[in-house]
């Protein structure tokens, strides 16, 4: 893995070394760009001209296109457009391609052009061009030495002088003319006089013109001079070689002879031919340089066209081509980030094309599953949430109610275990049951671990106990347990379910209601023989004590009868009390009134103390004279059943909500078996007691909505009277 | 295109021997203009047989130095010498008026291109009295035919600028 690790790590940093350098490539070609504009900067005397420029121009723009691309490259932080990267590589190397052969090219044409203007520019073509231009030139320098040399015997011609002079008739200086013509070989010869009058020609062939030419600047330059002189005049029949001869008089020039000689139209085309051919040659290799600079301006222009041309093409290709590659990762991108609602447009039938199809239906079925997971997903949040409120309700169901419940699957282990079984079975609340259910059976859960048990090993599927667990504070509960076996037939559980629930007070309440009826057939059955017993027993004792042998044994048993009978008149008259206890007539009692009361009642015991707050204004809704009758029942048994050293305290305590009387003594107390035993009916520790005073005042507290507890059994005994200061409209009634 | 190239219009640097007068009489402003040159410029294409022209534009305006609309006139004048090497002679060509007539000698022809000689520019009725105005004589060279390519427009090319002010009494 570390290895493959290295190689990877390698691989990254080659390809971004790759990446950078590939960054540099525009700013590269700029650099070489620029350099080759510097290199072919116009300058004066370069002869490239205003195409020079365009070049220079058009590089400079290529290179500033270069730069600027190459620097948002290079600051390119960010992910560029998807097939950006793909479509510069395709442009750059598309004229990269171009380029090349391009510049070869030039180059090869370059160097023909050199070539070709050498063989042009030829030693060998300038001088054979020289010496045909010399040849033609020849034979104009000897048509015109020709010209002048006969024009020389002409100027003292004497016939020509008469003819001038006037001393000569027309038709004789025609002749001469005509003759020295033919002689010649002029074809037009004019005389004229001082005054550039015409006194004579003759023209070969027709005429062609009525009057004669007027004279040139040379003609009257020749007569000034007096020098014979010839000039090349170009007509549109031809070129013509004319001459001007003054005719010399005695003293002065008195004439002027003018003949025109026709130059051969053969020869003049072929000389003038010669001149324009050398003209050319001369013009041509004068612009040599210019031609060359040209030249190869027009090649670069043509390539940078080309070049030019060639990235556009190369961008609109590129960019045909990589737009579905473009499409693809910008469609990718979308997916990524969780756009599932993707489609790339039609594509062309190709590679390209098939793979946005392929792409489509990926994403259309990726959409789907997504939607099929989001709606189960909906579907099982759904079913979570509704199963959440059904646990909530059980729970608060399990949590609220008063049985306490525990489940236990299959293999012993406790699933469920509400607070209610705490409470009963005040199991503290640092105790966590454990997995296993028998380990949970001990200390007060151990009953509870019988029962399930039994329940473990009958055959019968529901089982119900009533047992008695003793608490570890000696408090006995008297437990109704039921438990069912919980198939496993179609329900994804098993187990067993065990409901528990403390009817120590429904016990206690059939229990006091049992004993109110027997209370009642008591005091029905029993109640009304014994006054006429006690009647009888003393009647008895009054008329028939002096008639007995032994009176002493006749009192005895005579005050014994009346006594048991008086005893069994004050249990018929307790139990009747119990059975007909009378509805509290509630009122506003202040709490100080009882202790007042009770103080002015056992003011006699010098060892009870009560204890009476001034100025207390607390109030509490009751029946005073029940409550009273509790008061004195619990005051009545401190004082019967504590040495007469002991103290006895009587106080109040006054919250809120509750009324308190505190009844405390600091005897001997009353052992674990009495205590919780102490309410019930008919219990006594007493020779004489009834045991039901306690029973009577407990009914009584309940009926106020309050209690009557043992706080404390020994050292100091301490009873608790409780009873809500506002009794309930409800509860009152 | 090649043909158009050769025969671009030919630059060449400024010298400081170039003079431009002004001279005016009661009706027309003249003006006098000499362009200094090397002899070998002309001299040799004029013996090589090829025709070389000289434009002159003359314009007169107004001495502004950043206003554009200072023209007032202007007038442009082209001289052109066909040699012929036949003959030996050049024909002078002044496009201008129409009027040409062959020489003999190379030192006239040079000067008919280097020379303006009391060439009327404008009416003098067209111009304030003193008032400072300014003459500018630019002058282009052509040798070779004078078929100039298509773009020498664009960026005309100038041998030789020369300008003077002036104002009338």
């Amino acid at each position: 893995m570390a290895i493959h690790g290295s190689q990877d790590a390698k691989g990254v940093h080659a390809a971004v070394t790759r990446l950078n350098v590939m960054r540099l490539v525009p700013l590269l070609m700029a650099l070489v760009l620029i350099t080759v504009t510097v290199m072919l900067w116009p300058s004066a005397d370069d002869g490239g001209g205003f195409l020079a420029w365009v070049n220079v121009g058009l590089m400079l723009v290529m290179t500033l296109v270069l730069i600027q691309y190459g620097i948002r490259l290079l600051r390119e932080t960010i992910e560029p457009a998807p097939g950006s990267r793909l479509r510069a590589k395709l442009v750059i190397a598309m004229v990269a391609m171009l380029l090349v052969p391009a510049m070869v090219i030039q180059m090869a044409a370059s160097q023909m052009v050199d070539k070709g203007m050498d063989v042009w520019f030829d030693v060998r073509v300038d001088t054979l061009l020289d010496r045909a231009l010399n040849l033609a030139q020849g034979f104009y320098e000897r048509v015109e030495k020709d010209m002048k040399r006969n024009l020389l015997d002409y100027i003292s011609d004497g016939a020509l002088l008469a003819a001038v002079s006037g001393n000569m008739d027309y038709r004789t200086s025609s002749a001469y003319l005509t003759e020295m013509s033919k002689s010649e070989g002029w074809q037009k010869v004019e005389l004229f006089d001082i005054n550039e009058r015409q006194v004579g020609g003759i023209q070969a062939g027709e005429l062609t013109a009525l009057q004669a030419s007027p004279l040139s600047d040379t003609a009257r330059l020749s007569m000034r001079l007096g020098r014979v002189v010839t000039e090349m005049v170009t007509r549109n029949n031809g070129e013509v070689a004319v001459g001007y001869a003054p005719l010399v008089g005695p003293v002065s020039v008195i004439g002027l002879l003018r003949v025109e000689v026709a130059l051969p139209a053969g020869v003049i085309q072929n000389a003038r031919s010669v001149e324009a051919d050398y003209s050319n040659y001369r013009q041509l290799e004068r612009n040599r340089q210019t031609i060359r600079a040209t030249f190869t301006h027009v090649m670069l222009f043509v390539t940078l066209i080309v070049v030019l041309l060639a990235g556009v093409v190369a961008l609109l290709f590129a960019r045909r081509l990589t737009a579905p590659v473009g499409d693809l990762a910008e469609a990718l991108h979308r997916v990524t980030e969780g756009d599932l609602d993707v489609e790339i447009s039609a594509s062309p039938r190709d590679e390209l094309g098939s793979l946005g199809r392929s792409f489509n239906t990926m994403a259309t079925r990726l959409k789907q599953n997504v939607e099929a997971i989001e709606q189960a997903q909906g579907d099982l949040t759904r079913a979570l949430d509704s199963s959440r409120r059904r646990q909530y309700v059980l729970e608060s169901l399990l949590a609220n109610l008063h049985s306490g419940v525990v489940l236990v699957d299959a293999d012993g282990r406790v699933r469920l275990l509400n607070q209610a079984v705490r409470d009963i079975l005040q199991l503290s609340e640092d105790w966590v049951p454990s997995a296993d259910f028998s380990e949970l059976s001990r200390g007060n859960m151990r009953d509870i671990g019988g029962f399930y048990d039994e329940l473990l090993h009958q055959s019968e599927d529901y089982l119900q106990r009533e047992f008695d667990v003793e608490m570890s504070e000696g408090k006995t509960l008297h437990l109704l347990a039921r438990g069912a076996r919980l198939s496993a037939n179609g329900a994804a559980f098993s187990g067993y379910l065990l409901v528990i629930d403390d009817i120590s007070a429904l016990a206690e309440a059939q229990k006091s209601k049992a004993w109110a009826e027997v209370a009642r057939r008591l005091a029905h059955e029993i109640k009304n023989p014994l006054t006429p017993i006690k009647l009888s027993a003393e009647r008895l004792q009054r008329r028939f004590r002096s008639q007995v042998d032994n009176e002493q044994v006749f009192d005895v048993c005579t005050k014994a009868i009346i006594d048991q009978t008086e005893r069994l008149q004050r249990l018929i008259s307790d139990f009747s009390t119990l059975a007909r206890m009378p509805q509290p007539k509630l009122r506003s009692v202040l709490v100080n009134t009882l202790l007042t009361d009770m103080n002015e009642l056992f003011h006699g015991y010098g060892r009870i103390h009560v204890e009476i707050v001034e100025h207390d204004a607390s109030y509490c809704q009751c029946d005073p004279d029940q409550v009273r009758q509790v008061l004195i029942n619990l005051m009545d048994n401190a004082v019967s059943a504590t040495a007469e050293t002991c103290a006895i305290r009587l106080y109040a305590v006054v919250s809120d909500e509750f009324a308190e009387w505190h009844v405390e003594d600091d005897g001997e107390g009353i052992d674990e078996n009495g205590a919780g035993k102490l309410f019930e009916a008919y219990y006594s520790t007493k020779s004489d007691g009834s045991g039901l005073g306690l029973a009577i005042a407990k009914r009584i507290a309940e009926d106020h909505g309050g209690d009557l507890r043992l706080l404390s059994p020994s050292k100091p005994t301490h009873f608790c009277l409780r009873l809500p200061r506002q009794v309930q409209e409800k509860e009152a009634t | 295109m090649m043909a158009a190239v050769l025969f671009v219009p030919v630059s060449f640097a400024a010298d400081a021997s170039e003079s431009l007068q002004v001279q005016t009489d009661a009706k027309v402003i003249y003006c006098t203009a000499q362009l200094a040159v090397e002899g070998e410029m002309f001299q040799q294409p004029l013996q090589d047989g090829i025709a070389v022209a000289t434009e002159w534009r003359v314009k007169v305006g107004k001495v502004r130095e950043y206003w554009l609309n200072d023209n007032i006139g202007d007038i442009t004048v082209i001289r052109r010498v066909e040699p012929d090497l036949l003959t030996r002679s050049w024909l002078l060509i002044d496009h201008s008026s129409g009027i040409s007539h062959r020489v003999y000698s190379i030192d006239s022809a040079i000067a008919f291109l280097t020379s303006l000689n009391h060439f009327p520019v404008l009416d003098r009725s067209l111009l304030l009295v003193k008032t400072p105005y300014r003459v500018g004589v630019n002058v282009n060279i052509h040798i070779g035919d004078a078929n100039d390519a298509w773009w020498s427009g664009l960026w005309p090319s100038t041998a030789a600028k020369m300008q003077k002010e002036f104002t009338l009494q």
